[in-house]
C-alpha cells in the first residue's frame, strides 16, 4: 500500500488539489470495492473448504458483508455441510439427489471431492517438485494441485500428532542414534545431524542439519550437493523442501509449516524427518502404517494411540472406494468392541468420512473395506489421506 | 508507468502512443472541466477536449518533458484556456476571474509531491488503495492490516453483533484458513470485536447509503440484485397494479426515478404529479433506524461508549468524502444522509459543517497528507 502521507502533500496549492482531484477521479479511484454477486450454494461450499484462491474468497468476504441474505445461507450451507461431511459416502451420495438445499450441498462437496481425490496423486510430486514454499504461492492462486497438497501436509501433521501418542518403541523406530537423522543416498561414514528442528511461536518449521563423519566431526565432503527434506512416518515420506548443503550445514526455514501441520510451538524429534541427498529418491513402499487415534463413544480424542497397515494405496474404483487392512492381533483383542472409522482428508480444515467397519469381523488376515459412492471418478490415493480412528461400537 | 512512458514516446513522435496518452489525458479531461470549470454537458466538455488536442498536439515540437504531473498541469492549463474560449463564443459568463492563475495555476514546486502520488497510486488498484488509505484515516482502522484483513473484520463484526453469532462459533468455522495467512487466534478475534476502528468500520457500512442501496431499502428489496429484478419487472407491469410495500408500479418506477435508478431521461416524473410520494420518501429513510441498531449492539460492550466512538468528526467526514467524490451526491444530499444519524450520537452534520469539510478539497488534502484534521467536535 503506497505511503501518502509527506508532509509536501499537505502543502499542495488549491490548484494541485484539483489536477489530482481529477485525475483521480479519471482513474475511478474514489470507486468503493466492487461487490460480487451472492455467492451460489456452490461457492459457499469451496469457500467453508478452503478451496477458493486468495481472491475468490476476499471476494466471497466482500459478498457476505453487503448480502445479510449471503450470511444467512452461509450458516444453513454450513450446517448441511457439517452434517454431510459425518455422513458416509454412500448417504452423501443418496443426499445428492435431493433438489433442496442439503441435495445442492452434497453435490457441490461431491464435485469438490471428485477434483480433490484427482490431484491426491499429484499432490506428493508437487510437493517434492515446488517445495512446501512454492505449493503455498500456488495454494494462493488457487491451484486445486496445490490445494490437495497442503490438505495432505495437513493429514501428515495429524499422523505425527497420532505418533506421538504412540508408545516410545513404535515412535521412535528407525533412526538410530539420537539426533541423527533417516537419510537415503549420503556415502558410507557420512551422517547427518539435527541442530535444530523446531516449530517457532509464528508456525515456522525451522531445520538445521550439520554433515558430519562417523567420529561425529563435522565435514565438508557433501558441499554443494543437493539435500531434500522430508517429513517422515514409519515408510512414508512426505517432501517439503530441497535446499543445497553449504560447507558442512544445511538450514530451512519454513513459513507456516508448522501451522499446517498443527503442531505445537516446541522440538520435532528427528525421528519424523527424512533428507535424500543428490538425486536419491524416498523408498516407494508396499504397505503403509497408519496411525490411529482411539476416541471415546462422543468422538472425543483420547491419550491412546495404535497403529494399523495398509497393504497397498486406498483408491477409488468404478465408483467403489477400497482399501486393504490388516491389524496387529493385540490391537483386534484389546479393542474388540470397537470400529474402525475411515475418513478421507479433503482440506487441512474437513475431512469425509467413508465408514465404519467393526474390528471383530478382522482375521488374521487384511480385509479389503470397500464403500460405494458412483460420483467419485477413479484415483488412486496416498495413505496418509486416510484418517483412521478406533471408537466404542455403538449400542 | 504507463503515462510516463507514453509522454516519452509521444514526445519522441510516435502516434500510437499519444492514442494511449490522450485516452487517459480525455478522461483526466472530463473530470477536470466538470470539477473546475463548471461544465457539466459532456457534449459540451467534448468541444473544449477536441481544442486542447489540437493545441497539444501543435505544442509537440516545443515541449520540454519534465515528468508526468508537469505534463497534467500542461493539459490542465490549456484545457482552461481552450475553456475560457468557448465561453466567450458560447455567449457564456466562465467561472474564470481574477486569480484565475492562483485559484487553479500548479505551481513548479508541486510536481515533484504531485509525481510522486501519482506514481505511487498509479501502479494497480487504485480504488482499493483509496478506499484503504480513508479506512485508515477516518475509521482509524489498523493500516498495518490489508484491505482483505479489514473486509474480514467487518465481517466478524457483523457476525457477533448484527447477526448475533457467538465469538466462539465465528473463530471455531466461519473463516477459511489460508497457508499463507497468520492463523486468526480466539483472543486476536476478541480484539477485532473490540477494536474502535473496527466498530467504527460496522457503523460506517451500516450507514452509507448509495442511490440503490438506499432505493432497495425504501422498497423492501434485500439488495441490489433484487432491485434490479424489480427494474425488469417494472417495466412490462401495468402502472395501476400493486407492486411491492404497498407502492403501485407507477410509484415503484418514479422511486427508482428519484434515487436514479433508471429511466433518468423520463421527464414525467418531474411535472409535480408523484411530488406526494416524494416529499414522504425521506420517513421511510434507514439512517436513524441503523444508527439506533448500531448503538443497541455496540452498548454490549464493555467500556465503549457511542458518543465517543461515533459522535466525532471523522466518520462523518468519511461518509461525506465517499457520497461526495464517489456518489457525487450534493451537499445537500449528503446532509440528508448523515445528520439525523449523527444526532443521535451528540454530533451534527449541517450544511455548513458539510461546505466546510468538501470546499477547498479539504477532504482529499486530509487524505493526501494523512491526517484526519483534529478529532474534535468542529
Amino acid at each position: 500500500m503506497s505511503d501518502l502521507s509527506r508532509e509536501e502533500n499537505q502543502r499542495l496549492a488549491p490548484g494541485s488539489l484539483a489536477l489530482v482531484e481529477a485525475w483521480l477521479e479519471s482513474q475511478q479511484a474514489f470507486a468503493p470495492p466492487v461487490v460480487a454477486a451472492r455467492p451460489s450454494v456452490d461457492t459457499l461450499v469451496r469457500y467453508l473448504a478452503a478451496s477458493l484462491s486468495s481472491q475468490e474468497v476476499a471476494q466471497v468476504e466482500r459478498s457476505l458483508v453487503a448480502h445479510a441474505a449471503a450470511r444467512r445461507n452461509l450458516l444453513d450451507v454450513r450446517q448441511d455441510w457439517n452434517h454431510i461431511q459425518a455422513s458416509s459416502v454412500a448417504e452423501v451420495a443418496r443426499l445428492a439427489r435431493n433438489e433442496d438445499r442439503t441435495g445442492q450441498v452434497a453435490r457441490a462437496w461431491l464435485t469438490l471431492m471428485g477434483e480433490r481425490q484427482g490431484k491426491m496423486a499429484l499432490a506428493l510430486r508437487l510437493l517434492a517438485s515446488h517445495g512446501w514454499e512454492g505449493v503455498q504461492r500456488l495454494i494462493a492462486e488457487g491451484d486445486a494441485a496445490a490445494q490437495a497438497a497442503w490438505t495432505l501436509v495437513g493429514a501428515f501433521g495429524g499422523q505425527l500428532q497420532a505418533a506421538f501418542k504412540m508408545p516410545p518403541r513404535l515412535a521412535t523406530a528407525k533412526s538410530g542414534a539420537a539426533g541423527l537423522v533417516a537419510v537415503v543416498g549420503a556415502p558410507e561414514g557420512i551422517s547427518l545431524e539435527i541442530s535444530e528442528a523446531e516449530v517457532e511461536t509464528n508456525g515456522a518449521l525451522r531445520v538445521s542439519l550439520i554433515v558430519q563423519e562417523a567420529q561425529g566431526r563435522a565435514t565438508e565432503a557433501l558441499s554443494g550437493m543437493a539435500a531434500h527434506l522430508g517429513l517422515r512416518i514409519e515408510e512414508d515420506v512426505c517432501p517439503i523442501a530441497s535446499g543445497v548443503i553449504e560447507g558442512n550445514q544445511i538450514a530451512w526455514n519454513l513459513a507456516g509449516l508448522g501451522s499446517a501441520l498443527g503442531l505445537p510451538e516446541g522440538r520435532l524429534s528427528p525421528d519424523y524427518l527424512h533428507i535424500a541427498l543428490g538425486e536419491a529418491a524416498p523408498p516407494v513402499p508396499e504397505k503403509h502404517t497408519l496411525y490411529v487415534e482411539v476416541v471415546d463413544a462422543r468422538g472425543a480424542p483420547t491419550r491412546r494411540a495404535v497403529s494399523l497397515e495398509l497393504r497397498g494405496e486406498p483408491r477409488w474404483e468404478g465408483g467403489q472406494f477400497r482399501v486393504d487392512v490388516a491389524l496387529l492381533p493385540e490391537v483386534r483383542i484389546a479393542y474388540e468392541t470397537h470400529r474402525l472409522l475411515l475418513s478421507l482428508a479433503m482440506t487441512p480444515q474437513s475431512e469425509q468420512q467413508i465408514g465404519s467397519w467393526p474390528l471383530n469381523e478382522w482375521s488374521e488376515e487384511a480385509r479389503t473395506l470397500t464403500a460405494s459412492c458412483p460420483d467419485i471418478p477413479d484415483a488412486v490415493l496416498p495413505a496418509v489421506a486416510l484418517h483412521a480412528r478406533l471408537a466404542p461400537a455403538e449400542g | 508507468m504507463a503515462d510516463d512512458a507514453d509522454l516519452k514516446g509521444f514526445l519522441a513522435g510516435e502516434d500510437a502512443a499519444f492514442d494511449r496518452l490522450w485516452e487517459r489525458a480525455r478522461r483526466f479531461l472530463h473530470a477536470y472541466l466538470k470539477n473546475t470549470c463548471c461544465l457539466n454537458s459532456a457534449d459540451d466538455r467534448e468541444d473544449v477536449i477536441s481544442a486542447v488536442a489540437l493545441k497539444v498536439l501543435g505544442a509537440r515540437a516545443c515541449y520540454e518533458y519534465r515528468g508526468i504531473a508537469a505534463w497534467y498541469a500542461f493539459v490542465a492549463k490549456t484545457a482552461r484556456w481552450c475553456c475560457m474560449d468557448w465561453y466567450r463564443e458560447n455567449g457564456k459568463y466562465g467561472p474564470f476571474g481574477e486569480g484565475e492563475e492562483e485559484r487553479l495555476g500548479v505551481p513548479e514546486e508541486d510536481y515533484a509531491p504531485l509525481d510522486t502520488i501519482i506514481e505511487d497510486l498509479g501502479t494497480e488498484r487504485i480504488a482499493e488503495q483509496i478506499f484503504h488509505r480513508a479506512n485508515v484515516l477516518w475509521l482509524e482502522l489498523d493500516g498495518a492490516l490489508s484491505p482483505a484483513i479489514h473486509t474480514r473484520q467487518l465481517l466478524a463484526a457483523q457476525y457477533f453483533y448484527l447477526d448475533k453469532l457467538s465469538a466462539q462459533e465465528i473463530y471455531s468455522a466461519l473463516f477459511p484458513r489460508m497457508p499463507e495467512e497468520p492463523c486468526l487466534s480466539r483472543e486476536e478475534l476478541d480484539r477485532w470485536l473490540e477494536h474502535p476502528g473496527v466498530l467504527r468500520y460496522l457503523a460506517y457500512d451500516a450507514l452509507y447509503f448509495p442511490d440503490n442501496r438506499l432505493a432497495a431499502y425504501v422498497l423492501k428489496v434485500d439488495d441490489e440484485e433484487e432491485l434490479f429484478a424489480l427494474v425488469r419487472q417494472g417495466q412490462t407491469s401495468a402502472p395501476e397494479e400493486a407492486a411491492i410495500g404497498g407502492f403501485t408500479w407507477a410509484e415503484v418506477r418514479a422511486i427508482l426515478w428519484f434515487y436514479g435508478v433508471f429511466d433518468q431521461e423520463n421527464r414525467e416524473y418531474k411535472d409535480g404529479r408523484f411530488d406526494y410520494l416524494f416529499e414522504r420518501l425521506a420517513e421511510r429513510h434507514p439512517f436513524t433506524n441503523q444508527m439506533a441498531r448500531i448503538c443497541s449492539c455496540l452498548r454490549a460492550v464493555p467500556g465503549v461508549d457511542t458518543r465517543q466512538l461515533l459522535g466525532k468528526p471523522p466518520l462523518w467526514k468519511r461518509l461525506a468524502f465517499q457520497y461526495s467524490y464517489y456518489d457525487r451526491l450534493p451537499h445537500k444530499a449528503i446532509q440528508e444522509r448523515t445528520d439525523a444519524a449523527a444526532q443521535q450520537v451528540g454530533f451534527a452534520v449541517p450544511l455548513s459543517t458539510l461546505n466546510g469539510w468538501l470546499s477547498g478539497r479539504k477532504l482529499l488534502k486530509e487524505l493526501l497528507g494523512g491526517q484526519a484534521g483534529g478529532l474534535s467536535d468542529e
